[in-house]
């Protein structure tokens, strides 16, 4: 009877385990970073979940604000690209590669330029813990024209339920 | 206008106020009407920022209280020490002075390989820069753009890139 129960319970843990290294849940971020007087000052109150990361940033860059363009969350498989349409007609790819064994993601990420080329403008790879962020940016929100602010990227690797 | 390749190498002297005044004159102008050279200025000035905030952090853990103190004692303990180079000392070094420089040689190889074995790991505040949660930049390519990544605090990490298409040539 023992052995039956430990068993079942190998067998729970497996799945449970299975269950949690199946998939992965990727939250992107498009945020305009601005210095134009005319957009409202601070922080857009739709990026509370990662405002401290925001607060980081503002505390180096000091731009004067942070307005969240557009929010998406993938549930992915391992190695299932995640595409999301950024303004200007670029886009960005992020793949979950894989679990390391001190827990962390590492994750694949490529921004990509303007049609018709889609030029590959930046890729990287990083390993990231769940719940983390990482902000990358730099581009102009829209490339023709400045005032419009730079576009920042939050990329955030969700907690597991 | 000055071009953009002569502007960049003077970036930096320009946010540490290491430039002459006319220098500094025509550097300004030039980022005021260059968006690119005005990213490159940003991004060097959040860098340095980020790492003054990073060495004030570590600076604000060092034990510093009574320093002067301790290397004063340490100089008074060696001014003490007893000269040792006696004659006989020096007649033996001219006699045998290959054989003591290969044994001096091979004596300070093996301390080193015992400093490397024996030294005390690093505590944990000194890896806080490089051993904390944040996410961890493997590989970053930026194709022809300028760009860094930079870790700041709260666990933010930030691969910024310029917008333009590297310096003008």
């Amino acid at each position: 009877m023992t052995a039956l129960l430990l068993s079942a319970a190998l067998l729970i843990a497996q799945a449970d385990a299975g269950v949690v290294q199946r998939r992965v849940k990727i939250t992107v971020r498009a945020i305009a970073a601005s210095n134009d007087p005319a957009e409202p000052a601070g922080m857009d109150p739709k990026l509370q979940p990662i405002a401290p990361h925001i607060d980081a940033f503002g505390e180096q860059f000091r731009f004067r604000s942070y307005r969240l363009i557009d929010e998406q969350t993938f549930d992915l498989d391992w190695k299932s690209p995640a595409q999301m349409e950024l303004p200007g007609s670029r886009s960005l790819q992020v793949t979950p590669r894989q679990l390391d064994p001190d827990g962390k993601i590492k994750v694949h990420l490529e921004l990509l330029g303007e049609h018709p080329a889609h030029s590959r403008k930046l890729h990287t790879d990083y390993a990231i813990q769940r719940g983390g962020t990482i902000l990358v940016g730099g581009i102009r929100v829209d490339p023709q024209n400045e005032k419009a602010g730079k576009l920042l990227i939050a990329v955030t690797q969700e907690m597991e339920k | 206008m000055k071009r953009c390749e002569e502007v960049v190498p003077l970036l930096g002297p320009l946010a540490d106020d290491a430039l002459s005044a006319d220098d500094r004159a025509w550097v300004e102008d030039h980022v005021r009407g260059c968006p690119s050279c005005r990213d490159r200025e940003a991004l060097i000035g959040a860098q340095g920022r980020a790492l003054r905030e990073a060495l004030a952090e570590r600076a604000g853990k060092l034990e510093l209280d009574g320093f002067p103190d301790r290397v004063l004692a340490r100089i008074g303990q060696q001014r003490a020490a007893p000269s040792r180079l006696p004659v006989w000392g020096r007649e033996m070094w001219w006699a045998h002075r290959g054989a003591l420089i290969s044994a001096g040689g091979l004596a300070a190889a093996a301390c080193m390989a015992l400093a490397v074995f024996l030294s005390p790991s690093r505590s944990d505040d000194e890896l806080t820069l490089v051993a904390d949660n944040s996410p961890q930049v493997e590989e970053v390519e930026f194709g022809t753009r300028d760009g860094a990544v930079l870790q700041l605090p709260q666990q933010t990490t930030v691969i910024w890139m310029s917008d333009d298409r590297g310096i003008p040539r």
